[in-house]
C-alpha cells in the first residue's frame, strides 16, 4: 500500500512539475524557439546563397547582353558602310548614265550612219544603267529595312541590359538583406541563449526528457489507479527508474524517503 | 560640233527631256554635253531664272534654272557662249524622227524644240541694276 501511495505521490509531483514546466513553457518553448531559430538560420543562409547565385546568373546574362550589344553595333556600322557603298554605286550609275547620254549626243552629232555604233552603245549602256540603278534602289530599300530591324534590335538589347542592371542591383540588395538577416538571427540566438540559459542541444534534450516525463507520469497515474493489485511487483519493476529519478528530483526524493521511513 | 549633214532628212539628233512636266527637244547643234549638276554660286540681285555661276570642266558658266534642279545639267552653246540648264528630267539622247520645222517625235509623241533664244533673251532683258535697287 505504501508503495502504491509512493508511486501515486511521485506521479502527482511529476505531473505538477510537468504542469509547471508547461505553464512557464520553458522546456518546450525553448526547444521550439531554438528549432525556429535553426530553421531561420538555415533559410536565411539558403536565401543568401540563392541571391548570390542570382547575382552570378544576372552577371552572365549582362555579359551576354553586352556581347550582343557589341554585335549589334558592329552590324549597324556594317549597314552604314553598305549604305555608303550603295550610295557610291548609285552615283556611279548616274555618272555612267551621263556618259551614255553624251555618247548618244556624240552619235547624234555624227549622224545616223557614222554615229550608229556610238548610238547603239549608248542605248545598251543606258539600258544597263537603268537596270543597275533599279537594283541598287531595291538593295538600298532592303538595306534600310535591315537597318531599321537592327535599330529595333538595339532598342531591345538596351532594354535587356537595363533589366539585367536593375536585376543585378536588386539581387545585391537581396544578398545584403539576407546577410543582415543571418547576422540578426545569430544575434537572436545569442540573446536566446542568454535569456534561457540553454543552447539548442540542451533545449532539445530537455524537451525530449519532458516528453519522457509526461509518459512516465501517465504510466504512474495508471499504476496509482490499480490500487493494491500486487504493488510489490509494480514497485520492483519501477525501482530501477524511480531511484535515480527520485535522486534527480532532490527534495522530492527526501520527502518520499520520509514517507517511506514513516 | 557640227552636225553631220549626211544623216537622213527624216531624223534629228539631240536631246529630249522634260521641263516642268513638258517634253522638249534640244538639237545637237546647241547641246554641247550632259554633265553632273555643279555647285552653283548664287548671284545677289540676279535676274529671275539665272540661278548663278558654276565651274564646269574649267569653264565658268551662267546657270539657268528651268525647273527644280536635279542631278544633271545640260550645257548648250548659244551665240558663241556656253550656258548651263538645270531642272531637267528624263533626259534622252540620240536620233529622233523629225516633226515639223524643228521638232521631233519621241515615243510616238510630238516634241517641240526648246526655245533657247527666248530663254537667253529673257535672262539678258532684265536689268541687274533694277534687281539691285530692289
Amino acid at each position: 500500500m505504501a508503495t502504491t501511495n509512493r508511486a501515486s505521490r511521485l506521479a502527482n509531483l511529476l505531473r505538477s512539475r510537468a504542469h509547471d514546466k508547461t505553464d512557464t513553457a520553458t522546456p518546450m518553448s525553448d526547444a521550439a524557439a531554438w528549432s525556429a531559430h535553426g530553421v531561420a538560420t538555415k533559410r536565411s543562409r539558403e536565401a543568401a546563397e540563392a541571391a548570390q547565385a542570382i547575382t552570378a546568373h544576372v552577371a552572365k546574362q549582362r555579359a551576354a547582353a553586352d556581347v550582343l550589344n557589341d554585335r549589334v553595333h558592329t552590324a549597324t556600322a556594317r549597314a552604314q558602310e553598305l549604305a555608303a557603298g550603295f550610295g557610291r554605286v548609285t552615283d556611279v550609275f548616274e555618272r555612267l548614265g551621263l556618259v551614255a547620254l553624251n555618247a548618244g549626243l556624240e552619235g547624234a552629232r555624227l549622224g545616223e550612219l557614222a554615229g550608229r555604233s556610238l548610238l547603239l552603245v549608248s542605248d545598251e549602256v543606258r539600258n544597263h544603267v537603268a537596270r543597275g540603278s533599279e537594283s541598287a534602289r531595291e538593295l538600298t530599300a532592303t538595306l534600310n529595312e535591315v537597318a531599321s530591324d537592327v535599330n529595333k534590335l538595339q532598342a531591345y538589347v538596351d532594354q535587356v541590359r537595363q533589366g539585367a542592371q536593375d536585376a543585378s542591383q536588386e539581387a545585391a540588395r537581396v544578398t545584403a538583406a539576407a546577410t543582415e538577416a543571418e547576422r540578426s538571427i545569430v544575434e537572436l540566438g545569442a540573446r536566446l541563449q542568454e535569456a534561457t540559459g540553454s543552447d539548442p542541444e540542451t533545449a532539445k534534450l530537455v524537451a525530449q526528457a519532458n516528453e519522457h516525463a509526461r509518459a512516465l507520469v501517465s504510466s504512474l497515474s495508471a499504476l496509482g489507479a490499480l490500487g493494491g493489485k500486487d504493488p510489490k511487483l509494480v514497485l520492483a519493476a519501477l525501482r530501477p527508474v524511480l531511484g535515480p529519478l527520485s535522486r534527480l528530483l532532490g527534495d522530492t526524493s527526501t520527502a518520499s524517503g520520509d514517507e517511506d521511513a514513516g | 560640233m557640227a552636225i553631220d549633214s549626211s544623216h537622213g532628212a527624216g531624223t534629228r539628233g539631240g536631246l529630249v527631256f522634260k521641263v516642268l512636266g513638258r517634253r522638249v527637244f534640244l538639237s545637237a547643234e546647241f547641246a554641247v554635253r550632259v554633265a553632273p549638276c555643279p555647285q552653283v554660286a548664287r548671284l545677289p540681285g540676279a535676274p529671275p531664272g539665272l540661278l548663278g555661276l558654276a565651274l564646269s570642266e574649267g569653264v565658268i558658266l551662267p546657270i539657268i534654272e528651268l525647273g527644280v534642279p536635279r542631278s544633271a545639267m545640260i550645257v548648250c552653246a548659244h551665240r558663241g557662249e556656253e550656258i548651263g540648264l538645270v531642272g531637267l528630267e528624263d533626259i534622252a539622247s540620240g536620233m529622233f524622227l523629225s516633226d515639223g520645222a524643228l521638232g521631233v517625235i519621241a515615243s510616238g509623241e510630238a516634241v517641240p524644240p526648246l526655245d533657247i533664244e527666248s530663254i537667253y533673251t529673257r535672262v539678258h532683258a532684265v536689268s541687274w541694276g533694277a534687281n539691285w535697287s530692289g
